[in-house]
Protein backbone atom coordinates (compact mmCIF):
# COMPACT_ATOMS: atom_id res chain seq x y z
CA UNK A 1 0.00 0.00 0.00
CA UNK A 2 1.30 3.43 -0.84
CA UNK A 3 2.17 5.90 1.87
CA UNK A 4 -0.85 8.08 1.47
CA UNK A 5 -1.43 11.09 3.66
CA UNK A 6 -4.72 12.09 5.20
CA UNK A 7 -6.05 15.33 6.67
CA UNK A 8 -9.32 15.85 8.51
CA UNK A 9 -11.13 19.05 9.38
CA UNK A 10 -14.56 20.64 9.44
CA UNK A 11 -16.13 22.74 6.70
CA UNK A 12 -19.56 23.36 5.18
CA UNK A 13 -21.07 22.17 8.43
CA UNK A 14 -19.64 18.70 8.06
CA UNK A 15 -16.41 16.76 8.19
CA UNK A 16 -13.80 16.85 5.49
CA UNK A 17 -11.39 14.03 4.75
CA UNK A 18 -8.61 14.67 2.27
CA UNK A 19 -6.40 11.79 1.26
CA UNK A 20 -3.59 12.03 -1.29
CA UNK A 21 -1.28 9.39 -2.69
CA UNK A 22 1.66 11.79 -2.63
CA UNK A 23 2.22 13.06 0.91
CA UNK A 24 4.38 15.89 -0.36
CA UNK A 25 1.36 17.30 -2.15
CA UNK A 26 -0.74 17.50 1.01
CA UNK A 27 -0.13 21.17 1.96
CA UNK A 28 -0.97 22.39 -1.50
CA UNK A 29 -3.88 19.98 -1.79
CA UNK A 30 -5.39 21.12 1.46
CA UNK A 31 -5.05 24.77 0.49
CA UNK A 32 -6.84 24.05 -2.77
CA UNK A 33 -9.65 22.17 -1.08
CA UNK A 34 -10.12 24.86 1.55
CA UNK A 35 -10.21 27.54 -1.12
CA UNK A 36 -12.77 25.61 -3.12
CA UNK A 37 -15.00 24.94 -0.15
CA UNK A 38 -14.86 28.54 1.00
CA UNK A 39 -15.93 29.75 -2.43
CA UNK A 40 -18.81 27.30 -2.57
CA UNK A 41 -19.90 28.24 0.93
CA UNK A 42 -20.04 31.91 -0.06
CA UNK A 43 -22.10 31.04 -3.11
CA UNK A 44 -24.39 28.27 -1.92
CA UNK A 45 -24.91 28.46 1.84
CA UNK A 46 -28.49 28.84 3.00
CA UNK A 47 -27.29 29.89 6.43
CA UNK A 48 -25.09 32.84 5.50
CA UNK A 49 -26.81 36.14 4.99
CA UNK A 50 -24.03 37.24 2.66
CA UNK A 51 -24.18 34.22 0.37
CA UNK A 52 -25.37 34.44 -3.19
CA UNK A 53 -28.06 31.89 -2.47
CA UNK A 54 -29.43 33.95 0.41
CA UNK A 55 -29.58 36.94 -1.90
CA UNK A 56 -31.67 34.95 -4.37
CA UNK A 57 -33.95 33.64 -1.64
CA UNK A 58 -34.49 37.18 -0.38
CA UNK A 59 -35.09 38.68 -3.80
CA UNK A 60 -38.84 38.36 -3.60
CA UNK A 61 -39.22 36.97 -7.08
CA UNK A 62 -36.97 39.49 -8.79
CA UNK A 63 -34.45 38.38 -11.36
CA UNK A 64 -30.90 38.71 -10.06
CA UNK A 65 -27.48 38.60 -11.58
CA UNK A 66 -25.40 36.21 -9.49
CA UNK A 67 -21.95 34.71 -9.18
CA UNK A 68 -21.09 32.16 -11.90
CA UNK A 69 -20.37 29.62 -9.18
CA UNK A 70 -23.99 29.75 -8.04
CA UNK A 71 -25.15 29.45 -11.62
CA UNK A 72 -23.11 26.30 -11.94
CA UNK A 73 -24.43 24.96 -8.64
CA UNK A 74 -27.96 25.62 -9.78
CA UNK A 75 -27.33 23.87 -13.06
CA UNK A 76 -26.17 20.83 -11.14
CA UNK A 77 -29.21 20.98 -8.86
CA UNK A 78 -31.68 21.40 -11.71
CA UNK A 79 -30.08 18.55 -13.59
CA UNK A 80 -30.54 16.40 -10.51
CA UNK A 81 -34.19 17.33 -10.41
CA UNK A 82 -34.65 16.59 -14.07
CA UNK A 83 -32.92 13.21 -13.93
CA UNK A 84 -34.94 12.11 -10.93
CA UNK A 85 -38.31 13.46 -12.02
CA UNK A 86 -38.15 15.94 -9.20
CA UNK A 87 -37.23 13.54 -6.40
CA UNK A 88 -34.15 15.63 -5.73
CA UNK A 89 -35.56 19.14 -5.82
CA UNK A 90 -33.66 22.35 -5.00
CA UNK A 91 -36.85 24.26 -4.22
CA UNK A 92 -37.42 22.64 -0.85
CA UNK A 93 -35.88 25.40 1.22
CA UNK A 94 -39.21 26.42 2.71
CA UNK A 95 -40.10 22.84 3.58
CA UNK A 96 -36.81 22.40 5.40
CA UNK A 97 -37.32 25.63 7.29
CA UNK A 98 -40.81 24.60 8.28
CA UNK A 99 -39.37 21.35 9.51
CA UNK A 100 -37.09 23.38 11.74
CA UNK A 101 -33.94 23.21 9.66
CA UNK A 102 -33.61 26.98 9.56
CA UNK A 103 -30.09 27.39 10.84
CA UNK A 104 -26.78 25.64 10.65
CA UNK A 105 -27.09 21.99 11.51
CA UNK A 106 -24.71 22.33 14.45
CA UNK A 107 -27.11 24.78 16.07
CA UNK A 108 -30.17 22.55 15.88
CA UNK A 109 -31.46 20.71 18.91
CA UNK A 110 -30.63 17.04 18.68
CA UNK A 111 -33.57 14.68 19.15
CA UNK A 112 -34.03 12.78 22.35
CA UNK A 113 -35.07 9.19 22.63
CA UNK A 114 -38.39 10.31 24.07
CA UNK A 115 -39.07 12.48 21.06
CA UNK A 116 -38.99 9.49 18.84
CA UNK A 117 -41.88 7.95 20.66
CA UNK A 118 -44.03 11.00 20.42
CA UNK A 119 -47.35 10.60 18.77
CA UNK A 120 -49.49 13.37 17.55
CA UNK A 121 -51.35 14.17 14.44
CA UNK A 122 -51.48 11.23 12.15
CA UNK A 123 -51.97 13.04 8.99
CA UNK A 124 -50.85 10.63 6.39
CA UNK A 125 -52.33 12.16 3.33
CA UNK A 126 -50.58 15.43 3.44
CA UNK A 127 -49.71 16.25 0.41
CA UNK A 128 -49.01 15.75 -3.03
CA UNK A 129 -49.50 19.04 -4.65
CA UNK A 130 -51.90 20.43 -2.15
CA UNK A 131 -51.47 23.91 -0.85
CA UNK A 132 -51.38 23.71 2.83
CA UNK A 133 -51.38 26.09 5.63
CA UNK A 134 -48.58 26.11 8.04
CA UNK A 135 -46.04 24.11 9.85
CA UNK A 136 -47.71 22.11 12.54
CA UNK A 137 -44.96 19.80 13.59
CA UNK A 138 -44.53 16.18 12.79
CA UNK A 139 -45.72 12.86 13.87
CA UNK A 140 -43.40 10.08 14.60
CA UNK A 141 -44.10 6.58 13.66
CA UNK A 142 -41.92 4.27 15.62
CA UNK A 143 -41.51 1.68 12.97
CA UNK A 144 -40.54 -1.16 15.20
CA UNK A 145 -39.39 -1.39 18.70
CA UNK A 146 -36.32 0.42 17.61
CA UNK A 147 -36.41 4.15 18.14
CA UNK A 148 -33.81 5.10 15.65
CA UNK A 149 -35.83 4.14 12.67
CA UNK A 150 -38.86 6.00 13.82
CA UNK A 151 -39.86 8.18 10.94
CA UNK A 152 -41.79 11.40 11.02
CA UNK A 153 -45.14 11.42 9.34
CA UNK A 154 -45.68 14.14 6.82
CA UNK A 155 -47.33 16.81 8.82
CA UNK A 156 -45.04 19.68 8.06
CA UNK A 157 -46.88 21.69 5.53
CA UNK A 158 -45.94 24.47 3.27
CA UNK A 159 -48.13 26.99 1.57
CA UNK A 160 -45.51 27.08 -1.10
CA UNK A 161 -46.01 24.82 -4.03
CA UNK A 162 -42.40 24.19 -4.77
CA UNK A 163 -41.16 22.86 -8.04
CA UNK A 164 -37.82 22.93 -9.74
CA UNK A 165 -39.44 23.90 -13.03
CA UNK A 166 -40.28 27.29 -11.60
CA UNK A 167 -36.63 28.30 -11.38
CA UNK A 168 -35.64 30.56 -14.26
CA UNK A 169 -31.94 30.26 -14.93
CA UNK A 170 -30.04 32.07 -17.66
CA UNK A 171 -26.43 30.87 -17.71
CA UNK A 172 -25.49 33.30 -20.46
CA UNK A 173 -26.65 36.38 -18.61
CA UNK A 174 -25.80 34.85 -15.22
CA UNK A 175 -29.26 35.57 -13.91
CA UNK A 176 -31.69 33.59 -11.85
CA UNK A 177 -35.27 34.20 -10.79
CA UNK A 178 -37.19 32.20 -8.25
CA UNK A 179 -40.91 32.85 -7.67
CA UNK A 180 -41.40 34.77 -4.49
CA UNK A 181 -42.60 32.17 -1.98
CA UNK A 182 -40.07 29.57 -3.02
CA UNK A 183 -36.72 29.29 -1.32
CA UNK A 184 -33.85 27.30 -2.68
CA UNK A 185 -31.77 24.77 -0.81
CA UNK A 186 -28.81 23.16 -2.51
CA UNK A 187 -27.96 20.77 0.27
CA UNK A 188 -28.88 17.75 -1.82
CA UNK A 189 -26.22 18.37 -4.44
CA UNK A 190 -23.81 21.12 -3.43
CA UNK A 191 -21.72 19.05 -1.07
CA UNK A 192 -21.10 16.28 -3.59
CA UNK A 193 -20.47 18.84 -6.29
CA UNK A 194 -17.95 20.56 -4.03
CA UNK A 195 -16.18 17.25 -3.44
CA UNK A 196 -15.93 16.66 -7.18
CA UNK A 197 -14.60 20.14 -7.83
CA UNK A 198 -12.09 19.95 -5.02
CA UNK A 199 -10.78 16.55 -6.07
CA UNK A 200 -10.39 17.63 -9.67
CA UNK A 201 -8.63 20.83 -8.65
CA UNK A 202 -6.14 18.93 -6.51
CA UNK A 203 -5.40 16.30 -9.14
CA UNK A 204 -5.03 18.92 -11.85
CA UNK A 205 -2.81 21.18 -9.84
CA UNK A 206 -0.59 18.68 -8.06
CA UNK A 207 -0.82 15.54 -10.16
CA UNK A 208 -1.42 13.41 -7.10
CA UNK A 209 -4.15 10.87 -6.74
CA UNK A 210 -6.73 12.30 -4.40
CA UNK A 211 -9.85 11.42 -2.47
CA UNK A 212 -12.07 14.12 -0.99
CA UNK A 213 -14.87 13.21 1.39
CA UNK A 214 -17.40 15.80 2.47
CA UNK A 215 -19.66 14.30 5.06
CA UNK A 216 -19.20 10.88 3.52
CA UNK A 217 -19.79 12.00 -0.05
CA UNK A 218 -16.61 10.84 -1.73
CA UNK A 219 -14.96 12.08 -4.91
CA UNK A 220 -11.74 10.78 -6.36
CA UNK A 221 -9.45 12.03 -9.07
CA UNK A 222 -6.09 11.05 -10.47
CA UNK A 223 -4.49 7.70 -9.94
CA UNK A 224 -5.82 5.58 -7.12
CA UNK A 225 -3.42 3.83 -4.75
CA UNK A 226 -2.73 0.15 -5.18
CA UNK A 227 -5.90 -1.73 -4.47
CA UNK A 228 -8.02 1.37 -4.91
CA UNK A 229 -9.44 3.79 -2.37
CA UNK A 230 -10.84 1.84 0.56
CA UNK A 231 -14.22 3.03 1.73
CA UNK A 232 -16.40 1.73 4.54
CA UNK A 233 -20.11 2.32 3.90
CA UNK A 234 -22.36 2.60 6.93
CA UNK A 235 -25.22 4.66 8.32
CA UNK A 236 -23.27 7.57 9.71
CA UNK A 237 -20.17 9.07 8.13
CA UNK A 238 -18.86 9.93 11.58
CA UNK A 239 -18.80 6.30 12.61
CA UNK A 240 -15.60 4.35 12.92
CA UNK A 241 -14.58 1.96 10.15
CA UNK A 242 -15.65 -0.89 12.41
CA UNK A 243 -19.28 0.21 12.44
CA UNK A 244 -21.82 -2.14 10.87
CA UNK A 245 -21.51 -1.90 7.14
CA UNK A 246 -19.22 -3.02 4.37
CA UNK A 247 -15.74 -2.09 3.25
CA UNK A 248 -15.11 -1.82 -0.45
CA UNK A 249 -12.57 -0.19 -2.72
CA UNK A 250 -13.13 2.15 -5.63
CA UNK A 251 -10.62 2.95 -8.33
CA UNK A 252 -12.24 6.08 -9.71
CA UNK A 253 -15.37 8.16 -9.72
CA UNK A 254 -17.48 8.90 -6.70
CA UNK A 255 -19.42 7.20 -3.96
CA UNK A 256 -22.15 8.70 -1.82
CA UNK A 257 -24.32 7.49 1.00
CA UNK A 258 -27.62 9.01 2.03
CA UNK A 259 -29.37 8.05 5.20
CA UNK A 260 -32.41 9.00 7.21
CA UNK A 261 -30.67 7.75 10.35
CA UNK A 262 -28.47 10.81 10.67
CA UNK A 263 -28.79 14.58 10.65
CA UNK A 264 -31.87 14.38 12.74
CA UNK A 265 -33.06 17.14 14.98
CA UNK A 266 -35.85 18.00 17.31
CA UNK A 267 -38.62 20.31 16.22
CA UNK A 268 -41.91 20.92 17.98
CA UNK A 269 -41.04 18.10 20.33
CA UNK A 270 -40.51 15.65 17.57
CA UNK A 271 -37.60 14.21 15.66
CA UNK A 272 -37.03 15.26 12.08
CA UNK A 273 -34.48 14.43 9.41
CA UNK A 274 -33.15 16.31 6.46
CA UNK A 275 -34.28 14.33 3.44
CA UNK A 276 -37.51 15.82 2.23
CA UNK A 277 -39.99 14.16 -0.08
CA UNK A 278 -40.98 16.85 -2.60
CA UNK A 279 -44.43 15.35 -2.92
CA UNK A 280 -45.27 15.56 0.75
CA UNK A 281 -42.97 18.46 1.62
CA UNK A 282 -42.08 16.43 4.69
CA UNK A 283 -39.22 14.19 5.78
CA UNK A 284 -39.11 11.00 3.78
CA UNK A 285 -41.01 8.02 5.06
CA UNK A 286 -39.67 5.13 3.10
CA UNK A 287 -38.51 1.58 3.07
CA UNK A 288 -34.80 2.38 3.08
CA UNK A 289 -32.70 3.60 5.92
CA UNK A 290 -29.41 4.04 4.11
CA UNK A 291 -28.45 3.91 0.44
CA UNK A 292 -24.90 3.93 -0.93
CA UNK A 293 -24.25 4.39 -4.65
CA UNK A 294 -21.09 4.38 -6.76
CA UNK A 295 -21.10 6.46 -9.94
CA UNK A 296 -18.88 8.24 -12.40
CA UNK A 297 -18.60 11.15 -10.01
CA UNK A 298 -19.77 12.11 -6.58
CA UNK A 299 -22.63 14.28 -7.80
CA UNK A 300 -24.23 11.46 -9.74
CA UNK A 301 -23.72 9.08 -6.84
CA UNK A 302 -25.33 11.52 -4.44
CA UNK A 303 -28.24 12.25 -6.74
CA UNK A 304 -28.93 8.54 -7.03
CA UNK A 305 -28.61 7.78 -3.33
CA UNK A 306 -30.86 10.66 -2.30
CA UNK A 307 -33.46 9.87 -4.94
CA UNK A 308 -33.44 6.23 -3.87
CA UNK A 309 -34.49 7.19 -0.36
CA UNK A 310 -37.33 9.27 -1.76
CA UNK A 311 -38.41 6.59 -4.23
CA UNK A 312 -38.60 3.99 -1.51
CA UNK A 313 -39.92 0.73 -2.95
CA UNK A 314 -39.09 1.62 -6.53
CA UNK A 315 -35.52 2.53 -5.74
CA UNK A 316 -33.80 -0.80 -6.30
CA UNK A 317 -35.37 -1.32 -9.70
CA UNK A 318 -34.59 2.24 -10.70
CA UNK A 319 -30.94 1.94 -9.69
CA UNK A 320 -30.72 -1.39 -11.46
CA UNK A 321 -32.06 0.09 -14.67
CA UNK A 322 -29.45 2.81 -14.50
CA UNK A 323 -26.73 0.20 -14.00
CA UNK A 324 -25.51 1.90 -10.87
CA UNK A 325 -23.79 -0.24 -8.26
CA UNK A 326 -25.70 0.40 -5.06
CA UNK A 327 -26.25 -0.96 -1.60
CA UNK A 328 -29.58 -0.40 0.08
CA UNK A 329 -30.26 -1.05 3.74
CA UNK A 330 -33.87 -1.18 4.81
CA UNK A 331 -35.25 -0.10 8.14
CA UNK A 332 -34.88 -3.60 9.51
CA UNK A 333 -31.24 -3.76 8.48
CA UNK A 334 -31.64 -6.05 5.49
CA UNK A 335 -29.22 -5.31 2.72
CA UNK A 336 -29.86 -5.43 -0.99
CA UNK A 337 -27.48 -4.59 -3.78
CA UNK A 338 -27.85 -3.56 -7.41
CA UNK A 339 -25.52 -3.45 -10.39
CA UNK A 340 -21.96 -4.55 -9.78
CA UNK A 341 -21.91 -3.76 -6.13
CA UNK A 342 -19.55 -6.31 -4.51
CA UNK B 1 -69.12 73.49 -100.52
CA UNK B 2 -68.14 69.92 -100.34
CA UNK B 3 -68.66 67.77 -97.22
CA UNK B 4 -65.47 66.61 -95.39
CA UNK B 5 -64.11 63.42 -96.68
CA UNK B 6 -64.46 60.53 -94.29
CA UNK B 7 -61.41 58.20 -93.88
CA UNK B 8 -61.78 54.96 -95.55
CA UNK B 9 -62.62 51.88 -93.58
CA UNK B 10 -59.42 50.10 -94.49
CA UNK B 11 -57.30 52.98 -93.27
CA UNK B 12 -59.02 52.97 -89.92
CA UNK B 13 -58.42 49.27 -89.48
CA UNK B 14 -54.73 49.56 -90.31
CA UNK B 15 -54.26 52.35 -87.80
CA UNK B 16 -55.95 50.38 -85.09
CA UNK B 17 -53.88 47.27 -85.78
CA UNK B 18 -50.70 49.29 -85.75
CA UNK B 19 -51.57 50.86 -82.41
CA UNK B 20 -52.41 47.50 -80.93
CA UNK B 21 -49.09 46.05 -82.02
CA UNK B 22 -47.22 48.94 -80.46
CA UNK B 23 -49.20 48.49 -77.29
CA UNK B 24 -48.33 44.78 -77.22
CA UNK B 25 -44.65 45.47 -77.68
CA UNK B 26 -44.81 48.05 -74.96
CA UNK B 27 -46.50 45.61 -72.60
CA UNK B 28 -43.86 43.00 -73.24
CA UNK B 29 -41.10 45.47 -72.47
CA UNK B 30 -42.85 46.55 -69.33
CA UNK B 31 -43.25 42.97 -68.26
CA UNK B 32 -39.63 42.13 -68.95
CA UNK B 33 -38.50 45.28 -67.20
CA UNK B 34 -40.57 44.58 -64.12
CA UNK B 35 -39.20 41.07 -63.90
CA UNK B 36 -35.66 42.36 -64.24
CA UNK B 37 -36.22 45.06 -61.66
CA UNK B 38 -37.75 42.54 -59.26
CA UNK B 39 -34.61 40.45 -59.52
CA UNK B 40 -32.36 43.45 -59.06
CA UNK B 41 -34.26 44.68 -56.02
CA UNK B 42 -34.34 41.22 -54.51
CA UNK B 43 -30.58 40.91 -54.84
CA UNK B 44 -30.12 44.34 -53.32
CA UNK B 45 -32.38 43.48 -50.42
CA UNK B 46 -30.59 40.18 -49.85
CA UNK B 47 -27.28 41.99 -49.73
CA UNK B 48 -28.53 44.74 -47.49
CA UNK B 49 -30.26 42.41 -44.97
CA UNK B 50 -28.42 39.09 -44.96
CA UNK B 51 -30.10 36.13 -43.29
CA UNK B 52 -28.31 34.51 -40.35
CA UNK B 53 -28.11 31.11 -41.87
CA UNK B 54 -26.47 32.32 -45.06
CA UNK B 55 -23.48 33.98 -43.52
CA UNK B 56 -23.03 32.03 -40.27
CA UNK B 57 -20.95 29.25 -41.63
CA UNK B 58 -18.71 29.60 -44.63
CA UNK B 59 -17.24 26.18 -44.23
CA UNK B 60 -17.76 22.92 -42.47
CA UNK B 61 -14.82 23.72 -40.24
CA UNK B 62 -16.30 27.03 -39.21
CA UNK B 63 -19.62 25.39 -38.53
CA UNK B 64 -17.96 22.74 -36.41
CA UNK B 65 -16.11 25.39 -34.46
CA UNK B 66 -19.29 27.31 -33.76
CA UNK B 67 -21.09 24.19 -32.63
CA UNK B 68 -18.20 23.20 -30.42
CA UNK B 69 -18.22 26.60 -28.77
CA UNK B 70 -21.93 26.36 -28.14
CA UNK B 71 -21.51 22.92 -26.70
CA UNK B 72 -18.73 24.06 -24.44
CA UNK B 73 -20.89 26.88 -23.17
CA UNK B 74 -23.71 24.49 -22.53
CA UNK B 75 -21.27 22.39 -20.56
CA UNK B 76 -20.40 25.29 -18.29
CA UNK B 77 -20.88 22.86 -15.49
CA UNK B 78 -18.99 19.68 -16.08
CA UNK B 79 -21.79 17.58 -14.69
CA UNK B 80 -24.76 19.45 -15.94
CA UNK B 81 -24.59 18.28 -19.52
CA UNK B 82 -24.95 14.57 -19.03
CA UNK B 83 -28.46 13.41 -19.72
CA UNK B 84 -28.34 10.47 -17.35
CA UNK B 85 -26.66 9.35 -14.20
CA UNK B 86 -23.37 7.77 -15.13
CA UNK B 87 -22.08 4.50 -13.74
CA UNK B 88 -18.47 4.36 -12.62
CA UNK B 89 -15.84 3.38 -15.14
CA UNK B 90 -14.88 0.56 -12.82
CA UNK B 91 -17.22 -1.14 -10.41
CA UNK B 92 -16.40 -1.12 -6.70
CA UNK B 93 -14.47 -4.10 -5.45
CA UNK B 94 -14.85 -5.98 -2.23
CA UNK B 95 -12.13 -5.20 0.21
CA UNK B 96 -10.51 -8.53 1.00
CA UNK B 97 -8.88 -7.25 4.13
CA UNK B 98 -12.20 -6.54 5.78
CA UNK B 99 -14.23 -9.36 4.38
CA UNK B 100 -14.46 -11.18 7.65
CA UNK B 101 -15.50 -7.98 9.35
CA UNK B 102 -18.17 -7.49 6.76
CA UNK B 103 -19.46 -10.99 7.16
CA UNK B 104 -19.80 -10.55 10.85
CA UNK B 105 -22.26 -7.74 10.31
CA UNK B 106 -23.96 -8.60 7.08
CA UNK B 107 -25.20 -11.85 5.81
CA UNK B 108 -23.64 -13.90 3.06
CA UNK B 109 -26.98 -13.61 1.38
CA UNK B 110 -26.44 -9.93 1.01
CA UNK B 111 -23.66 -10.57 -1.44
CA UNK B 112 -25.32 -13.18 -3.53
CA UNK B 113 -28.95 -12.22 -3.61
CA UNK B 114 -29.79 -12.60 -7.29
CA UNK B 115 -33.17 -10.97 -7.53
CA UNK B 116 -33.36 -8.12 -5.13
CA UNK B 117 -36.79 -6.97 -6.20
CA UNK B 118 -38.45 -10.09 -4.97
CA UNK B 119 -36.90 -9.77 -1.56
CA UNK B 120 -37.46 -6.13 -1.12
CA UNK B 121 -38.55 -5.20 2.33
CA UNK B 122 -42.11 -4.06 2.60
CA UNK B 123 -43.61 -1.98 5.35
CA UNK B 124 -45.01 -5.19 6.75
CA UNK B 125 -41.57 -6.64 6.87
CA UNK B 126 -40.50 -3.89 9.22
CA UNK B 127 -42.56 -5.33 11.98
CA UNK B 128 -41.21 -8.82 11.57
CA UNK B 129 -38.62 -10.07 13.97
CA UNK B 130 -35.21 -9.00 12.86
CA UNK B 131 -33.44 -11.99 11.42
CA UNK B 132 -29.95 -12.84 12.46
CA UNK B 133 -28.61 -11.70 9.11
CA UNK B 134 -29.09 -8.04 9.12
CA UNK B 135 -27.16 -4.88 9.58
CA UNK B 136 -27.44 -3.42 13.02
CA UNK B 137 -29.11 -0.09 13.37
CA UNK B 138 -27.06 2.79 14.67
CA UNK B 139 -28.06 1.96 18.24
CA UNK B 140 -25.65 -0.90 17.94
CA UNK B 141 -22.90 1.64 18.49
CA UNK B 142 -24.11 1.71 22.07
CA UNK B 143 -25.55 5.16 21.73
CA UNK B 144 -28.31 6.56 19.57
CA UNK B 145 -27.33 7.96 16.25
CA UNK B 146 -28.20 11.55 17.12
CA UNK B 147 -25.90 11.44 20.08
CA UNK B 148 -23.17 9.93 18.01
CA UNK B 149 -23.71 12.65 15.50
CA UNK B 150 -23.85 15.56 17.83
CA UNK B 151 -21.02 14.57 20.07
CA UNK B 152 -18.17 14.92 17.62
CA UNK B 153 -19.77 17.96 16.12
CA UNK B 154 -19.78 19.77 19.40
CA UNK B 155 -16.21 18.82 20.06
CA UNK B 156 -14.83 19.34 16.62
CA UNK B 157 -13.35 22.70 15.69
CA UNK B 158 -15.25 24.35 12.91
CA UNK B 159 -12.65 24.47 10.21
CA UNK B 160 -9.22 25.13 11.55
CA UNK B 161 -8.05 21.94 13.14
CA UNK B 162 -4.61 20.86 12.15
CA UNK B 163 -4.36 18.01 9.69
CA UNK B 164 -4.55 14.78 11.55
CA UNK B 165 -2.29 12.24 9.97
CA UNK B 166 -4.45 9.15 10.07
CA UNK B 167 -3.29 5.70 9.19
CA UNK B 168 -3.39 5.49 5.41
CA UNK B 169 -4.77 2.00 5.56
CA UNK B 170 -7.89 3.00 7.45
CA UNK B 171 -10.83 3.16 5.07
CA UNK B 172 -12.64 6.42 4.62
CA UNK B 173 -16.16 6.21 6.00
CA UNK B 174 -19.07 6.96 3.72
CA UNK B 175 -22.32 7.39 5.55
CA UNK B 176 -25.23 9.70 5.88
CA UNK B 177 -24.46 13.26 6.84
Amino acid sequence: MSAAATANWEALGTSVVLRVTDPAAMPRARALVEHELAAIDRACSRFRDDSELSRVNAAGGRRLRVDPLLIEALQVALRAAELTDGDVDPTLGSALELAGYDRDWALLTPPRAGDLETSGDRDTDAARGSDIDAARGSDIDAARGSDIEAVPRPIVRARVRAGWQTVELDPDRLTVRVPAPIRLDLGATAKAWAADRAARAVAHDTGTGVLVSLGGDIATSGSAPDGGWRVHVTDDHRSSPSAPGQTISIAAGGLATSSTAVRRWRHAGRAMHHIIDPRTQAPVVGAWRTVSVAAADCVDANIASTAALVRAGDAAAWLGELGLPARLVDRAGHVRTTGDWP
Amino acid sequence: MTPPRMPSRSHTTRSRDFALRRLGVCNRWLLAGSVALTGVFSEMAASAFPGKTHKAYHSAAERAAVLAAAKARAQHSSQSSSSSLQAPAQAPQASAETHSETHSETTPEQHTEPTPERHEATPEAHSEPVPERHEAAPEAHSEPAPEVHSEPQAAAPSTESAPAQAAPEAPVVSGGS
